[in-house]
């Protein structure tokens, strides 16, 4: 390597020697491997100039490592997303750590778009500062695309006809066409039947392909565990109906107090569901038991029945998709052989974990642990995820922090579960006074937050004085509520920045 | 009594056919438009108590005109509801922020369609009240 200049040789300009102890492992080799890499990598010194420039990159932008060696990295004629670069470099020089960025769109040198992944990582050599490795992304998301839409035009394809078979049917069995005889309800019947079961298979392998791709976006809050299982429960729940008809006692064994956890509350339902028409269907004496346990970082649950049971051999199948084994339902029972696929997808999704307990004829018991995660880490996946989106709409976006100001005097004199259930309330309220469909709010143990796209900060102060208002105007608001409010891009382009500017007088 | 009018909108024939057999039976007063231009003209003449609108149209999207039928003075208190086979939630959010009131996926319970029906045909509903604040 010169060092006097600074400037990286590429392998071609090395005389390649072996000596009595192989091949000296220092720059040259480095050239070696990255000239022999398919992945862009790209080096710059501490004043930003580029010292490495792999023929991998000269491939895909189209600019000989020569031309560029030891210019600003800044000037070398890359087009790309130049703002998304140069934020992630401040990130990476703040940070002091790798900071990774997807789907950076640039272009060919014959003006196709592709999509680039990039890692950006500080370095401290003798000539490096930062490396910056990267993978042309371009090929697997066309790839990705053309999934969605093939299972987005088959699922939209298979619905219409369903719909109008299902209409038909039902309409001929209820009698609005005339009357028929119970032979013919009889049969009708048992066709409605399958076509439930139909779109019921497609909503699940709509599920399945989503979590699979990673494209299901769950909405997270504070949720209470304990109500929820006792809503699901609790009479005249359709499984106390399905439970009494078969002779069976269904019961939710939760602890006196709240069992709050970030979760998306429609998804967990839907773990639930499936468990708990599980149990039933595989029980037909004996009981059906839902258990909630507090753990300190986490929540165990568990769905317990004293059914048919399930072999060893078969243990380890049970979540596979559409397997089939010895367990065989009472009449009517088919399901789609997706449910506990999606309920272990779901469970993975929220960082948790789930398994299955039981012996043939002895009954199964399936457990899954949820880690409490912490309120920071919600909010800062709300706000970096409200600004990628603001960034690729091209507009703005507004979170609101409501806090409850008469915290500390609430914490002496109510419970901590009390005081969560005016915070609910004053969420309830919350909800009520937005308007727009895409604005949500997430409960926290000290107030909400809110988050407004395609919002900006003036219309988010009116939003927030508007809720402010509305809650006050009630007869009981026993919270004193203060606000502060974080725009994008107004306050800043990155989450940190927008976070910042929250009170950091109360812990989330 | 008068029967209130619902107007559907939807390029499918059988479709059609079903949900008006399913929407007399229940009383209501059902018209039909199978195109987005007869959709347009038949919402300013008739004035229906509410529309069900398919949200995939030839020449023009249900987001379109759930937008031209919403930002019209004469037929922006009409109540949308959408009926789409459509999964794509992009679109499905797009025609809320449109002005329709709520996403129905077909295939759906008739019970539920009813259900859905008569909320937003209810005056004293939390959706009516809500869609009269979007418009004052």
């Amino acid at each position: 390597m010169n060092k006097k200049s600074n400037c990286a040789r590429t392998v071609k300009d090395v005389p390649f020697t072996a000596g009595s102890n192989g091949i000296s492992f220092d720059i040259e080799c480095v050239d070696w491997i990255s000239t022999a890499l398919d992945q862009l990598l790209i080096g710059l010194n501490a004043k930003d100039e580029i010292t490495f420039w792999n023929s991998a990159t000269e491939g895909t932008f189209g600019i000989l490592s020569r031309d560029v060696l030891g210019i600003p990295f800044s000037k070398c004629g890359i087009r790309w997303q130049q703002d998304i670069i140069a934020s992630a470099f401040a990130e990476c020089r703040e940070k002091k750590g790798p900071v990774k960025i997807n789907d950076v769109r640039f272009l060919r040198p014959n003006m196709e778009e592709g999509f680039l992944g990039l890692t950006i990582i500080p370095v401290k050599t003798g000539y490096l500062d930062v490396l910056i490795f990267g993978a042309d992304l371009t090929e697997r998301k066309k790839l990705e695309h053309l999934k969605d839409e093939f299972i987005s035009t088959v699922s939209h394809e298979l619905r219409t006809p369903l719909t109008i078979i299902r209409e038909g049917v039902s309409q001929v069995l209820e009698g609005i066409l005339g009357e028929t005889t119970e032979h013919q309800r009889k049969f009708l019947s048992i066709a409605l039947q399958a076509i439930d079961r139909l779109s019921r298979i497609i909503n699940d392998l709509l599920d399945i392909s989503k979590i699979e791709s990673d494209k299901l976006e769950l909405k997270m809050d504070l949720v209470d565990l304990t109500v929820l299982v006792q809503e699901l429960v609790a009479s005249p729940s359709p499984y106390q109906m399905k439970a009494k008809n078969k002779g069976l006692m269904i019961q939710a064994l939760t602890p006196p107090h709240r069992v709050e956890c970030y979760l998306a509350r429609d998804k967990i339902i839907q773990v639930f569901t499936n468990l708990i028409e599980n149990a039933l269907k595989f029980t037909e004496q004996g009981t059906v038991e839902i258990l909630i346990q507090d753990q300190g970082d986490h929540v165990q649950c568990s769905v317990a029945d004293t059914g048919i049971g399930i072999s060893k051999e078969d243990l380890p199948k049970v979540f596979h998709k559409f397997q089939q084994f010895g367990r065989t339902p009472g009449p009517g029972g088919k399901g789609t052989g997706l449910g506990l696929a999606i309920s272990k997808g779901l469970v993975e999704m929220h960082k948790g974990k789930i398994w299955i307990e039981g012996e043939r004829d002895k009954g199964a018991k399936f457990t899954f642990v949820l880690p409490k995660l912490r309120g920071t880490e919600i909010l800062r996946q709300y706000v970096s995820s409200g600004i990628r989106k603001a960034k690729s709409h091209k507009s703005s976006m507004t979170c609101i922090q409501f806090n409850v100001s008469n915290f500390d005097l609430l914490k002496k004199e109510l419970s901590k579960d009390k005081i969560a259930e005016f915070i609910e309330e004053f969420q309830t309220c919350i909800k009520k006074s937005l308007r727009n469909r895409a604005d949500f709010s997430v409960r926290f143990h000290s107030g909400v937050f809110a988050l407004l796209p395609s919002t900006n900060k003036q219309d988010g102060y009116l939003v927030a004085e508007r809720i402010k208002r509305d809650y006050e105007k009630l007869e009981a608001h026993p919270l004193s509520i203060q606000y502060c409010i974080a725009s994008f891009p107004e306050d800043g382009q990155r989450e940190d920045e927008l976070i910042e500017l929250f009170s950091s007088e109360r812990k989330i | 009594m008068t029967r209130q009018k619902i107007l559907i909108v939807d390029d499918d024939p059988n479709f059609v056919l079903l949900a008006k057999s399913r929407l007399e039976a229940n009383q209501y007063e059902v018209f039909a438009a199978m195109t987005s231009v007869d959709a347009i003209r038949m919402a300013t003449e008739l004035k229906p108590d509410l529309i069900l609108l398919d949200m995939i149209m030839p020449a023009m999207e249900g987001y379109d005109i759930c937008k031209k039928i919403k930002t019209d003075e004469q037929t922006r208190h009409i109540p949308i509801l959408i009926v789409t086979a459509s999964t794509k939630k992009e679109n499905q959010l797009k025609c809320l922020s449109a002005g329709a009131l709520v996403v129905i996926l077909k295939p759906f319970l008739p019970s539920e369609l009813l259900a859905l029906i008569k909320k937003a045909l209810d005056p004293k509903s939390k959706w009516r009240k809500t869609e009269n604040m979007r418009h004052s």
